[in-house]
C-alpha cells in the first residue's frame, strides 16, 4: 500500500512502526491526534510531498520513484541525507555500542574475548562508516549546494567550471558495498558462528538494531546513488556545457 | 570438523532444577547431550554401559550406601567428574565429587562455577560443527586471515591466483562472511588461527 496526504498520521505509525525514525528525522514529533499527514507536515512546516515519497520507498522496497523524487529541490534532499547521518552518527551506532559494551560487562564465560573482538570489529566498522559519513558533509553535500545555486542563478564562473572538471559528483560519492558488507558480516558472525550468550535478550536486541540500521543504510544509499547523484550529474553537465558556449 | 558432544547426567530432585542447571551450562558455550535419572540406583544401572563425562547429583539423592556404591567409580577414568549439586561442604567420605555447584549464590557466581567445573573441556569441542569447508578452503581461509594478499597466497601455496580467487568466492558463499575482518574472526573462533597471530 501507499500513504496518501489524508491518511491519519497516527495510522502510518500503526502500519509501520519503524517509520517512527523517518519522524524523528523531520522533527515531527508524537502527539497529533486524528490529524492526516498533510496536516501535520504543514504544522511542522514540512514539505507534504517530500515526506509522503519518503515514507512510501521506505515502506515499501519496491516503490521508489526516481523520478518524482529528482524532482524536489537538492537542498531539501541535502537535509534529509544530512539529518539521517546525525542520527547514524550521533545516535544509533552510540547505542549499539553501548550495547556491546554491556554484553561484555556481564560476560562471565570464555566467550569474552570472543565479544572483545567483536567489539573490535563494530568500532572499525564505525570508524569507516564515520569517514564515509563525514566526506559526505564535509565535501559532497557543500559542493552539491555550490552546483544547485549555480544551476538556479543560471551562471557559472571560471572556478567552479574547473571544480566541475577536477570532481565531478561521480568520484565524490564513494561505493556504499564496503561499510554495507561489514554489518553483513557482523550479523552473521553473531547468528552463526558465536558461541551462545549468556545474555540473550540483550543479544537479540543487538541483532535487531543491527538489522534495522540495515535497512536504513540501504534505503540511504539508494537515494544518494539513483537520486542525488544523477541529478547533480545532470547539472553539471548543463552548468559545464553553458560555460563552454559562452566561452566559444 | 565434527566432534562427538559431551555427555552429560543429571540426577536431581525435580524439572525445575534440571531445567535451569541444563541452561546454565548450554549458556556457557557448552554443547551436551544430556540424560536424566531419578535416583542414584538407575544411574549405576546406566554407568554399567555408558561412559558420560559429567555427573551431577543433587545432595538429597546421596545416602551413605549408595554413596559406596558410587565410589568404585572414583578414579576409574580421567575423564568422568562427578559434581555435587548443593550446599558447599564436602565431608570426607565424599572425596568422589571433584566440584560442587551451590545453587543457592547468585546467577554470575553460578556461572563461574560452571565456567570453572567446564574448564578442561577444549574450547574446539565446545561449539564448532560443520564448516562444509574443504581442507583447501581451510588452508587459504587461514592465510587471508593472517593478512596474506591473493598473490602472496597463490605463491606460498603453488595455485594460481585463479585458483585462489576461486576458492575465496567459494569460502565467501559457504560461511555468508565477505570481509577479510570477519573472516579472520570466523577463523579465530573456530581455532582455525590463534588470536595471538592477528592484530585484534
Ligand atoms: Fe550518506
Ligand atoms: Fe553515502
Amino acid at each position: 500500500m501507499q500513504f496518501t496526504r489524508d491518511i491519519k498520521m497516527a495510522d502510518v505509525i500503526h502500519i509501520n512502526y519503524m517509520l517512527l525514525t523517518i519522524l524523528k528525522r523531520f522533527n515531527i514529533p508524537l502527539g497529533f491526534g486524528d490529524k492526516t499527514i498533510e496536516k501535520v507536515c504543514r504544522s511542522h512546516d514540512v514539505n507534504t510531498d517530500f515526506f509522503l515519497e519518503i515514507i512510501n520507498s521506505f515502506h515499501d522496497k519496491s516503490y521508489f520513484p526516481e523520478q518524482n523524487l529528482k524532482a524536489f529541490s537538492l537542498e531539501l534532499i541535502v537535509k534529509y541525507l544530512r539529518n539521517t547521518h546525525d542520527y547514524y552518527m550521533l545516535e544509533k551506532i552510540p547505542e549499539i555500542e553501548g550495547y556491546i559494551e554491556e554484553l561484555i560487562q556481564n560476560c562471565v564465560t570464555e566467550n569474552k574475548p570472543n565479544l572483545s573482538m567483536l567489539k573490535k570489529f563494530f568500532t572499525d566498522y564505525k570508524q569507516e562508516l564515520n569517514e564515509h559519513i563525514k566526506k559526505e558533509d564535509e565535501m559532497v553535500l557543500p559542493y552539491v549546494l555550490e552546483i544547485d545555486k549555480a544551476y538556479k542563478n543560471n551562471t557559472i564562473d571560471k572556478p567552479l567550471y574547473d571544480k566541475i572538471k577536477n570532481y565531478s559528483i561521480n568520484d565524490y560519492e564513494d561505493e556504499h558495498e564496503n561499510v554495507e558488507d561489514k554489518l553483513f558480516d557482523l550479523k552473521n558472525i553473531i547468528i552463526k558462528y558465536l558461541p551462545p550468550l549468556q545474555n540473550k535478550n540483550l543479544c537479540n536486541t543487538i541483532l535487531i538494531e543491527l538489522f534495522l540500521l540495515e535497512r536504513d543504510l540501504n534505503d540511504h544509499s539508494r537515494i544518494e546513488d539513483t537520486v542525488l547523484v544523477p541529478k547533480v550529474d545532470q547539472m553539471e553537465q548543463e552548468l559545464t556545457k553553458m560555460y563552454e558556449s559562452d566561452q566559444g | 570438523m565434527i566432534r562427538d558432544k559431551l555427555h552429560i547426567v543429571l540426577v536431581l530432585p525435580n524439572i525445575m532444577e534440571s531445567i535451569a542447571i541444563k541452561k546454565l551450562i548450554t549458556d556457557c558455550g557448552i554443547i551436551a547431550g544430556f540424560s536424566e535419572f531419578p535416583d542414584i540406583h538407575q544411574l549405576i544401572h546406566y554407568l554399567s554401559n555408558h561412559s558420560p563425562q559429567y555427573i551431577f547429583i543433587h545432595q538429597s539423592k546421596i545416602t551413605p550406601e549408595n554413596l559406596d556404591n558410587l565410589n568404585m567409580y572414583n578414579g576409574k577414568s580421567e575423564s568422568l567428574c562427578f559434581i555435587k549439586v548443593g550446599e558447599s561442604q564436602i565431608n570426607h567420605t565424599e572425596k568422589l565429587f571433584r566440584h560442587v555447584l551451590d545453587t543457592q549464590k547468585n546467577e554470575n557466581e553460578i556461572m563461574k562455577q560452571i565456567v570453572h567445573i567446564f574448564e578442561p573441556v577444549q574450547p574446539a569441542t565446545r561449539l564448532i560443527e560443520a564448516t562444509g569447508l574443504s581442507q583447501r578452503e581451510i588452508d587459504i581461509l587461514k592465510q587471508v586471515a593472517l593478512g596474506m594478499t591473493n598473490k602472496e597466497i597463490s605463491e606460498h601455496l603453488h595455485i594460481s591466483m585463479h585458483t585462489v580467487i576461486t576458492h575465496r568466492k567459494n569460502i565467501t558463499a559457504k560461511l555468508g562472511i565477505k570481509t577479510i575482518a570477519g573472516l579472520t574472526i570466523y577463523a579465530v573462533l573456530n581455532n582455525i588461527i590463534n588470536p595471538e597471530d592477528v592484530e585484534m
